[in-house]
C-alpha cells in the first residue's frame, strides 16, 4: 500500500461472488448434479427423441395392439406363419408349402380358385404390420397358382405398445415433450405475474401493498384447482388455455414470496445506504432489489416446474387435459391406470418418466437453495 | 374464545358468499347445459324440464333463488341422478370421504410425526438421510400414480387385497386407499416436523435446558417439540380440508362412493348444482380447519391471543 | 501459573475444541488450561472469535453436535468431560449453573417462568413442585423483580429483556451452586441495565458465597468485578494473573493492546464563527404504527421538536440508549424520513424536500450505518460498491476514471486497492466499515452522519476506526453528527454533545461539560454505567 502511484493498470484480485459460490456448492451437491444429468437426459430425449424413431407417436399397427415391451424385435418367430395363413385366408389362397427364409423372408406357394391377381395379393400382405415388399413370382397353372415371397418386417417396441397399438415409446417421449413445455410455459406465466404483481406491492408499500395482498389473500381463499377444472371442462381442452390457467393459479405463492423479498431488501441497509446517496429508483432496483431476489425466484421457479406438471398431469389423468392423438404423461398413465391387468408396461413406463422428473426438478430446486442460502453462513 | 369464534365464522360470510358467486356465474357463462343430451330432447319436455329447475327464469333470479335456498341449508336437486337431491347424495358419500380422510390423516400425523422427531434427532446419520429421501419419495410421487401401482403390485401381481371397490367400507377395501392418501402426508409431515425439530433442538432455550440438567425426555418433548409442532399445525389444517372432502383420484381408481368424485362428474355432466355443493362443502370445510388450526395455535403458544 | 490447591472447585486442563465444518476443521480452542477457586470471581476475556465462550460451551458439553471436546474438566477431583447426559446432568444445573447472553431468547417462550424456575429444582431431587414453587417466589424476590408473586405467572415475552435476565439469575441461583457461569451476560442489554445486572450479580455472590466465571469482551467490567482473569487469543489463554496486576502491568502485548484499545484523546477545537453547516429547528417526527385494515393507528413520537447547530469543522455526539430516537433524528436531518420542524444545510432550507430536489445535495450530505455486515449490497464488488454514487452524481466519469477513484478512495482508508474487485462477504468487520466509508469519501461530502459506526466492532478495531474518521475530518474539513451509545467513543470523537431520551433532549452541551460535569441525573447514570475512566481525561 505504499506505492501511490498505483494505476488502473493495477492487476486487481477477482473475488468470489455470491454466485460462484453458489454454484460450487451446487456442484458439490451430489443429488442435485445426479437429478441435473437425469434432468438433462430426459429433456433431450424428449426433444430430439421422436425424430429418429422409426414409429410416429400417433402411427396404430393394428396387429401389435397391448404387446409387451421387449428388448426382441416384432414379430416373434412364432406368430409369421398364424398371420401368413390369415391373411392368406382372407385373400383367398390355400398355401402348399410355406417356408421361413434364411434372409427374413417368407415364401410360399400357393393356389387359388380363382386367378391370382398381382396387386391384389400384394394389397393384402403389405397391409399388414408383419410383412412388406411382396412380391409375387412364377404365376403358373392359369394364373391360379404362385409363389409369393414377402419380407418380414421386424420391427421394435422396446415399451410395447398401447390398447390402439401405438408405439410407447415415441407416445412417452412425446408426452415427455408436451409435459415440459406446459410446465415451463405455464411456470413463465406464474412467475412473470407473480413478479410483477409483488415487486409492485412490495416496492409500493403502504396502502397500495395493503389492498394488493388483500386480494391475494381473499383469491387463496377460493378453491382454485375447482376453477381450473371447471374453465378447462367449459372452454374446451386447450393446449393454451391448460397453462394460461395453471399459470394463473400458481402465481399467488410467487407474489407472497417477491413481495416479502422486495420488502425486506428494502429496509436492508445497503438500500437505505443507496437512498442516502441519492441513487434513482431505477438503479436501486436494477443494481440491489433484483439481484438480490433472484435467488429465491430462481429456487421458486424450478420447484414451481415440478408443481405445474404434477396439475397438468393430474388434469390429464381425469381426461381434461390435452387431447388425443396428442398426449401427455398424464394421460398415458391415466390410460395405463385402465389397463393394469395384462398391460402392466402402460403404466410403468409414463410413469418412471414423470416421476424421475418430478424428482430431479425437486432435488434440483431443494439443492439450489442451499447453495443460495446457506444457513451455514 | 367462544366470540372468537363467533367473530371467525363471521368473517368467513362474504369469502363464502364469494366464493359461491364466483362459481355459480362461472358455470352458468360457460357453454353447454345439463339437457344437452346426445339425442336432443323435444321441446316439450325440454321446456317442462327448464320449468321444473327453474332454468326459465332470468340468471339474476336464478341467482337469488339459489342462495336463499343454500342459506336454508338445501343445495337443490341434482340435475344429473335426476331422483337425487344434492344433500341425499352427500348425506351418503360426505361420511365414506371423511371416514378415508380421517384416518389417513391420523395415520399422516403418527408416522411422519416419529419419523420427523426420529430424523432430526439423529440428524445427518444414516437413519436420517434415508428418512429424508423416503419423504422426497412421498411428496413426489403423485397420487395418481402411487394408487395403481400399489394396485398393481398388492392386488394383480400378489392377489393380497382387491383391486378396487367399497363394499360398505370394509378393512380389506379401505388400506390401499387409506395408505395412498396418507402418503404424501407422511412425508410432508415428516419434512415439516424435522425441520422445526432441528431448528427447536439449537435454540437458546433448549440450551438452556440442557445446561440445567433437565432429562432427555423433558428437553424433547416439553421444550424442543411443543414449539416444532406448531408449522405442522398450521399446514394440516388446509390438508385436513382436503383429505376430509375426498380426492377425485382415489375415489375413481378404487371406484369409491365418495363426495370427491362429483366435482368433476358434476362439471362434466353440468350439473350445476352438484358442482355448486362441492365448492360450498369444500369452502366450508376449508374455514372450519383454519379456525381449528388458530385455536390449536393459541393453546400450544401463549403468545397467541384472540384479540 | 497459580498453584492448585483443595480449595479448587472446577479445574480446566488442556481443553481443546474442534469444529468440523464443510471447509475442514476449525480449532477453535487450542488447549486452554483455566481453574475456579471456591467463591472467587474469575473473568475470561477475549475478542469475538477468541473461543471465550467455546471453552465454557465445551465444559459444560453444550456444544453444537459438530463440536469435538478434547482434554480434561476436573469438578472437585473428577472428571466430568465426556459423561453420559445422565450423569453430567446430576452436576449441570444443580452444582455449576450457567446465564447466557441472549436473555431475549434463552427462555422458553412457552411456559411461564414459574414452571421454568421450578424444573431443575425439582429434576435434581431438591425440592417437590410445591416447594419449588415457593422457592421460585423467593428467587424473584431475591433478584430484585418487583411483584415476584405475580410475576412468576408470566411468561417471557411479558417481561423486558432486563427483567428476563435476573430470572436467568434467579434459575441459577435455585440449587445453590458452587459455580455460576455468566457468558456476556449484559452484552445484549442497556448501559444503564447493564450496570443493575452487574452490581446485583456482585451482591448476591457476596451474599451466597459461589464461584463466578464471568465470560466478557468488556475490560470495564473485568476490572470492576473479577479478582483473576484470564485473557484470550485466538482459542488460547495468552496472559492469566490477578487483575489487579494484569491492569497495572500487562506482560502480553495483546493485552496492552486490549487496555489500550479504549478510544483516547480529544478532538481538536475549530474555530468558534465557523460557518453553520446544518441547523435543525423543532425537529419532530411521528411514526404511525399500523393498526391493522381499518383499524385506528398509532401515533409515536419518536423525535420531539428537537433543535441543533453544527458548525464546519465539528462534531456533535449524539448520546443514548436504544429507542431513544437517535437513529431517527439523523435520518430525519437528512430528510430521508418525513418529518415536521427546519432543518437548513449551509443557508438553505430543506424542510420537506422530495427526493428529487434533495439528490444533487445528497453529494455532499452522506451516511454510514452501525452494521458493516448489512450496508454493503452483498451481490456487488466492492469498487462497485464503493462507485455506485458517482454514476448519479458525476455521470461525466468514464469507467476507468471511476475505477482511478476506487483505487484513491481505498487508499485513503488505508486498504489494498487490488480488492476492489472482491466482495463484501470477502471481509471482517472492520474492513467493510472502512469500505463503506470509503463510499462516502469517494463523494468528497461536507456533512457525514455517522449512525453508531464503531458499535459492532471489536474493541480494538473500533480505536482504529475512531482514528481513521478523526484524520479523515482534519484533513477534508468535514463535518460529523456521531451518534452512538457508547460514550467513551462519543468523548474522543466530538465538539459537542447532546445526551437523548426518549425522543427529548436531556442534556446538551460541550465535552467537558457533558462528560466532566454532568448535570442531569439520567447524564449521571450514563456516565456511571460506561465507568469511564476519568483520570484519562487529565
Amino acid at each position: 500500500m505504499s506505492d501511490t502511484s498505483l494505476d488502473t493498470a493495477t492487476p486487481a484480485k477477482l473475488g468470489r461472488s455470491l454466485w460462484d459460490d453458489a454454484r460450487d456448492r451446487l456442484l458439490a451437491n451430489k443429488a442435485a448434479v445426479t437429478s441435473i444429468i437425469v434432468l438433462a437426459v430426459i429433456a433431450v430425449l424428449s426433444i430430439f427423441g421422436p425424430m429418429f424413431l422409426p414409429h410416429q407417436y400417433d402411427t396404430v399397427y393394428r396387429d401389435y395392439t397391448k404387446v409387451p415391451a421387449s428388448l426382441e424385435a416384432y414379430p416373434r418367430q412364432d406368430q409369421v406363419e398364424p398371420a401368413f395363413n390369415k391373411i392368406a385366408k382372407r385373400a383367398r389362397l390355400s398355401i402348399e408349402s410355406y417356408k421361413m427364409r434364411e434372409d427374413g423372408f417368407v415364401e410360399a406357394q400357393v393356389t387359388s380358385k380363382r386367378k391370382i391377381k398381382e396387386r391384389n395379393a400384394k394389397r393384402h400382405f403389405d397391409r399388414s404390420d408383419l410383412f412388406a415388399d411382396t412380391m409375387v413370382q412364377g404365376l403358373t397353372d392359369g394364373g391360379k397358382s404362385a409363389t409369393i415371397v414377402s419380407r418380414i418386417n421386424y420391427m421394435h417396441f422396446y415399451f410395447g405398445t398401447d390398447a390402439n397399438g401405438r408405439d410407447l415409446l415415441s407416445r412417452t417421449l412425446i408426452a415427455g415433450r408436451v409435459s415440459l413445455t406446459i410446465g415451463l410455459l405455464a411456470t413463465i406465466v406464474a412467475i412473470s405475474i407473480g413478479v410483477i404483481y409483488g415487486a409492485t406491492s412490495g416496492y409500493l408499500g403502504g396502502r397500495v401493498d395493503l389492498v394488493m395482498m388483500r386480494v391475494v389473500d381473499i383469491l387463496y381463499s377460493l378453491p382454485f384447482i375447482f376453477f381450473v377444472i371447471m374453465l378447462v371442462v367449459f372452454f374446451g381442452r386447450n393446449f393454451v388455455l391448460m397453462f394460461i390457467a395453471v399459470g394463473a393459479v400458481e402465481w399467488l405463492d410467487m407474489a407472497r414470496i417477491v413481495r416479502g423479498q422486495t420488502l425486506s431488501i428494502k429496509r436492508q441497509e445497503y438500500v437505505q445506504a443507496a437512498e442516502a446517496m441519492g441513487i434513482t429508483d431505477r438503479g436501486i432496483l436494477k443494481r440491489h432489489i433484483i439481484p438480490n431476489t433472484l435467488g429465491p425466484v430462481v429456487v421458486y421457479m424450478t420447484l414451481l416446474v415440478p408443481k405445474v406438471i404434477l396439475l397438468e398431469s393430474f388434469l390429464s389423468f381425469l381426461g381434461l387435459g390435452v387431447q388425443e392423438p396428442m398426449t401427455s404423461w398424464g394421460v398415458l398413465i391415466s390410460e395405463g391406470a385402465r389397463n393394469l391387468e395384462g398391460a402392466s408396461w402402460l403404466l410403468i413406463f409414463p410413469s418412471i418418466f414423470l416421476t424421475s422428473t418430478l424428482f430431479a426438478l425437486n432435488f434440483i430446486g431443494d439443492g439450489l437453495r442451499d447453495a443460495l442460502d446457506p444457513k451455514d453462513r | 374464545m367462544l366470540r372468537y369464534v363467533t367473530g371467525r365464522l363471521l368473517s368467513a360470510i362474504p369469502t363464502l358468499f364469494l366464493i359461491i358467486t364466483i362459481s355459480f356465474f362461472l358455470i352458468r357463462v360457460a357453454p353447454g347445459g345439463p339437457f344437452d343430451l346426445e339425442r336432443p330432447l323435444e321441446a316439450k319436455v325440454m321446456e317442462n324440464l327448464n320449468k321444473i329447475y327453474n332454468l326459465d327464469k332470468s340468471l339474476p333470479e336464478q341467482y337469488l333463488l339459489y342462495l336463499k335456498s343454500v342459506l336454508h341449508g338445501d343445495f337443490g336437486p341434482s340435475f344429473f341422478f335426476r331422483d337425487f337431491s344434492i344433500n341425499e347424495l352427500f348425506a351418503k358419500s360426505l361420511p365414506i370421504s371423511m371416514q378415508l380422510g380421517l384416518t389417513a390423516l391420523t395415520l399422516a400425523l403418527i408416522v411422519g410425526g416419529i419419523l420427523g422427531i426420529t430424523a432430526a434427532l439423529r440428524q445427518n446419520h444414516s437413519v436420517d438421510y434415508s428418512v429424508m429421501a423416503a419423504a422426497t419419495l412421498g411428496v413426489t410421487i403423485p397420487n395418481f400414480v402411487v394408487a395403481p401401482c400399489l394396485t398393481l403390485v398388492f392386488g394383480v401381481w400378489l392377489g393380497w387385497l382387491p383391486v378396487g371397490g367399497w363394499e360398505g367400507g370394509k378393512f380389506v377395501n379401505a388400506v390401499l386407499p387409506v395408505i395412498t392418501l396418507a402418503l404424501p402426508q407422511v412425508a410432508v409431515v415428516a419434512r415439516l416436523t424435522r425441520g422445526s425439530m432441528i431448528e427447536a433442538l439449537r435454540s437458546n432455550h433448549v440450551r438452556t435446558a440442557r445446561a440445567y440438567g433437565l432429562s432427555g425426555y423433558t428437553i424433547i418433548v416439553v421444550h424442543a417439540l411443543r414449539g416444532a409442532i406448531l408449522p405442522v399445525v398450521s399446514y394440516l389444517g388446509p390438508a385436513a380440508a382436503a383429505l376430509l372432502t375426498g380426492s377425485v383420484v382415489i375415489e375413481t381408481i378404487f371406484g369409491i362412493p365418495g363426495i370427491g368424485r362429483y366435482f368433476v362428474q358434476g362439471a362434466l355432466n353440468r350439473d350445476y348444482t352438484l358442482v355448486m355443493g362441492t365448492v360450498v362443502v369444500v369452502a366450508c370445510f376449508v374455514i372450519i380447519f383454519n379456525i381449528i388450526v388458530d385455536l390449536v395455535y393459541a393453546l400450544l403458544d401463549p403468545r397467541v391471543r384472540f384479540d | 501459573m497459580t498453584k492448585l490447591n483443595e480449595n479448587t472447585v472446577l479445574e480446566i486442563s488442556g481443553l481443546k475444541v474442534d469444529f468440523a465444518t464443510n471447509t475442514g476443521t476449525v480449532n477453535a480452542v487450542k488447549g486452554v488450561n483455566i481453574h475456579v477457586d471456591k467463591g472467587e470471581t474469575v473473568a475470561i476475556v477475549g475478542e469475538s472469535g477468541s473461543g471465550k465462550s467455546q471453552t465454557m460451551m465445551a465444559a459444560m458439553g453444550l456444544l453444537a453436535s459438530n463440536g469435538i471436546t478434547t482434554g480434561h474438566v476436573r469438578y472437585k477431583g473428577s472428571d466430568i468431560l465426556g459423561l453420559p447426559p445422565r450423569k453430567i446432568n446430576k452436576i449441570r444445573g444443580a452444582k455449576i449453573t450457567m446465564i447466557f447472553q441472549e436473555p431475549m431468547t434463552s427462555l422458553d417462550p412457552l411456559y411461564t417462568i414459574e414452571r421454568q424456575l421450578c424444573e431443575p429444582m425439582v429434576q435434581h431431587g431438591n425440592y417437590t413442585w410445591a416447594t419449588a414453587k415457593k422457592r421460585a417466589v423467593e428467587l424473584l424476590d431475591l433478584v430484585g423483580i418487583p411483584e415476584p408473586a405475580r410475576k412468576v405467572k408470566a411468561f417471557p415475552y411479558e417481561m423486558s429483556g432486563g427483567q428476563r435476565q435476573r430470572v436467568m439469575i434467579a434459575m441459577a441461583l435455585a440449587n445453590d451452586p458452587d459455580i455460576l457461569i455468566a457468558d456476556e451476560p449484559t452484552t445484549a442489554l442497556d448501559v444503564t441495565t447493564q450496570a443493575q445486572i452487574l452490581e446485583l450479580m456482585a451482591e448476591l455472590q457476596q451474599r451466597l458465597g459461589m464461584a463466578v466465571v464471568f465470560i466478557t469482551h468488556d475490560l470495564g467490567i473485568v476490572e470492576r468485578i473479577s479478582d483473576r482473569v484470564y485473557v484470550m487469543k485466538e482459542g488460547e489463554v495468552v496472559e492469566e494473573g490477578q487483575t489487579k496486576e494484569i491492569f497495572e502491568k500487562p506482560n502480553h502485548s495483546y493485552t496492552r493492546m486490549l487496555l489500550d484499545a479504549e478510544p483516547t484523546g480529544r478532538k481538536d477545537d475549530v474555530p468558534a464563527d465557523n460557518p453553520v453547516v446544518l441547523s435543525g429547528d423543532k425537529v419532530r417526527v411521528e411514526f404511525e404504527t399500523e393498526g391493522g385494515f381499518m383499524k385506528p393507528n398509532h401515533v409515536l413520537r419518536a423525535v420531539n421538536d428537537i433543535s441543533l447547530n453544527v458548525r464546519e469543522g465539528q462534531t456533535l455526539g449524539i448520546v443514548g440508549e436504544s429507542g431513544s430516537g437517535k437513529s431517527t433524528l439523523g435520518r430525519a436531518l437528512l430528510q430521508l424520513l418525513p418529518s415536521e420542524g427546519r432543518v437548513v444545510y449551509c443557508g438553505k432550507d430543506i424542510s420537506g424536500a422530495g427526493r428529487k430536489a434533495m439528490r444533487p445535495l445528497r453529494k455532499q450530505m452522506q451516511l454510514i450505518f452501525q452494521d458493516p455486515f448489512g450496508s454493503l449490497s452483498p451481490r456487488m464488488t466492492v469498487g462497485q460498491v464503493i462507485t455506485e454514487g458517482l454514476l448519479v452524481h458525476e455521470p461525466h466519469l468514464s469507467a476507468q476514471q471511476r475505477d482511478q477513484r476506487a483505487i484513491e478512495a481505498l487508499q485513503e482508508v488505508s486498504m489494498d486497492p487490488a480488492m476492489r474487485n472482491r466482495y463484501p462477504h470477502e471481509f471482517s468487520g472492520g474492513q467493510r466499515q472502512r469500505i463503506a466509508i470509503a463510499r462516502t469519501m469517494v463523494l468528497k461530502p461536507k456533512l457525514v452522519v455517522l449512525d453508531e459506526p464503531t458499535s459492532a466492532l471489536d474493541r480494538t478495531i473500533q480505536k482504529q476506526v475512531v482514528e481513521l474518521l478523526r484524520n479523515l475530518q482534519t484533513e477534508h474539513g468535514l463535518t460529523y453528527l456521531f451518534i452512538s451509545h457508547d460514550l467513551a467513543v462519543v468523548r474522543a470523537m466530538s465538539d459537542t454533545v447532546m445526551v437523548m431520551q426518549k425522543g427529548e433532549v436531556v442534556e446538551q452541551g460541550s465535552v467537558s461539560d457533558i462528560f466532566d460535569n454532568p448535570q442531569q441525573d439520567y447524564t449521571k447514570e450514563l456516565i456511571n454505567a460506561a465507568a469511564l475512566k476519568l483520570e484519562e481525561f487529565i
